[in-house]
């Protein structure tokens, strides 16, 4: 190969790469792959953890993403409320975001209103309540450890949480058997630190795809039951509650994605090591 | 004068870090009704972080159109922007309903259909810069380098199914001793061991230095948060 056409490849415009992606992403929208779906143990973790919950137990689910991250977590937000449904779970939602709000509000109205054109009505504050958006971080999650009810005082449709029937019996965050963290920042350390540490409440994580390494060391270390992470989480999730959704559908782009990105990192270090290795070769003569 | 500007704060800080220190210990009286007070303030000065930012965001976009400085079309953009989101959410929704922020509202409306696209797609865009990135920046200069590459790109193609059924098809098809290379295995192995391991050192420095930042804030050694003299 002549260094001209290696200096060729190694400059390509970008434009061309940017194609190639759009190509590939929208290959798969187009015709889908149906690609099979293999379960990790980290998700198995999470949906363990919720399906051994006995019927009528209460479950919190923090909302704690923007809407950036919307494509990524809703469809595992909208398995995970399903899987909560069918259990008969009554599900409690929170935010620490000032725009989870919004998103959590998207995802409960979307399964509620599929729960009841299935025959199956769900009950606002019988059976989910949302707490809505809730500031202070680390000081309310120690306050929700001592008085959750206290710490909330309304949801956010303005109601007395005093009078809603689904929180009878939660004195203190430590009355959840579980916690499923929906997030896409570094929340979950808090609710590590200032939830599972001090009250003893069990957690899972459903988060982004990039914050999923991060986390390996608290699942490591038994401070979460299991880790849902990105898309491919989400399609796991939709497996093991025999459905094919969105994630699942968007594993077909994201595995012809990481097969290019591979190929252009194959290729452009092939190009550069093989110009070393001609500029050497010059030098010597 | 110095006294206010100086030594007071100090003291408020040294007080009230032993105190907060003690109740999160000792949850009863007085550190507990002091604790709940403390963590009331917390979340009622968090909540004013807020109002802060939205003065902030104001003053300097305002300064950027009275100045007539380049791109203050984006500021009076942005000043309509945030006129209507919170006209229309702050309004109450009881007697009309397209007011307010429950569904079915202007706000929800403006956040379904304008920020949640916007923000995704900006996100999204990180995939072709990504893709261009690798093939233009990631290449094998170092040892260092190379270790990452391999890492990545095992760790890739092992997170997407044909990386799994790649790896079925060698352990069942080829060889079932080639269980070792299996992609699958090798990322949870990254995903389990190196990456934890990196992890927890992070984690471990951090829990120091805050620790040690902390106790030098509270002792008065480190005071940049008063700001300077002048």
């Amino acid at each position: 190969m002549k260094i001209k056409t290696i200096e060729k490849l190694l400059s390509i415009d970008r434009r061309i790469i940017f194609l190639l992606v759009a190509a590939v992403i929208l290959i798969p929208i187009i015709k889908p792959l149906n690609l099979p779906v293999q379960v990790t143990p980290e998700v198995l973790g999470v949906y363990d953890a919720i399906d051994k919950l006995p019927e009528g137990s209460k479950i919190l689910i923090a909302f704690d993403y923007e809407p950036a991250s919307t494509p990524e977590m809703d469809p595992m937000a909208k398995a995970l409320l399903r899987h909560c449904f069918k259990k008969k779970l009554r599900v409690v939602g929170i935010s620490w975001l000032e725009q989870g709000r919004g998103n959590a509000d998207n995802v409960l109205s979307f399964i509620t209103n599929e729960r009841a054109e299935k025959g199956h009505p769900l009950e606002y504050g019988v059976d989910y309540a949302y707490m809505g958006f809730k500031p202070g971080k680390n000081a309310m999650i120690l306050k929700l450890g001592r008085d959750f009810k206290g710490a909330c005082k309304t949801d956010y449709r303005g109601n007395d949480v005093y009078d809603m029937p689904i929180l009878e019996g939660i004195e203190t965050l430590g009355d959840f058997p579980y916690l499923a963290c929906l997030h896409d920042d570094s929340m979950i350390n808090s609710w590590i630190t200032y939830g599972h540490e001090v009250v003893g409440i069990k957690i899972g994580s459903l988060c982004t795809a990039i914050m999923a390494p991060g986390i390996y060391a608290n699942l490591n270390a038994g401070q979460l039951t299991g880790i849902v992470g990105g898309l491919k989480g989400g399609s796991e999730y939709e497996h093991l509650l025999g459905y094919r959704g969105l994630a699942t559908f968007g594993m077909d782009s994201q595995t012809l994605i990481h097969f290019l990105i591979v190929g252009f990192i194959l290729i452009g270090n092939f190009a550069y090591l093989a110009k070393e290795r001609m500029i050497r070769k010059e030098r010597l003569r | 004068m110095d006294f206010f500007k100086r030594k007071f704060p100090i003291m408020v800080v040294l007080f009230t870090g032993f105190v907060m220190m003690i109740a999160y210990y000792v949850p009863h009286a007085p550190f507990g009704p002091i604790w709940e007070g403390a963590s009331d303030w917390y979340m009622i000065i968090s909540a004013f972080a807020l109002v802060l930012a939205f003065t902030s965001l104001i003053r300097t976009h305002y300064r950027k159109i009275r100045e007539g400085k380049q791109g203050w079309g984006y500021s009076a953009v942005m000043f309509v922007c945030l006129i209507v989101t919170s006209v229309v959410g702050v309004l109450p929704g009881d007697k009309n309903p397209l007011l307010g922020n429950q569904a079915g509202s202007i706000y929800m409306w403006i956040f379904d259909y304008m920020n949640t696209p916007a923000a995704a797609t900006v996100f999204s865009l990180l995939a072709f810069y990504i893709a261009s990135a690798a093939y233009r920046a990631f290449r094998v200069r170092t040892i260092d380098a190379t270790i990452m590459l391999i890492a990545a790109l095992i760790v890739m193609v092992g997170r997407v199914p044909w990386g799994e059924i790649f790896s079925e098809f060698m352990t069942s098809k080829i060889s079932p001793h080639l269980a070792v290379l299996r992609l699958d295995k090798l990322t949870s192995f990254f995903l389990n061991y190196p990456t934890v391991a990196a992890r927890r050192a992070v984690y471990l420095g951090i829990a120091l230095a805050t620790v040690s930042t902390s106790l030098r804030v509270i002792l008065g050694i480190e005071r940049t948060y008063m700001g300077s003299d002048e």
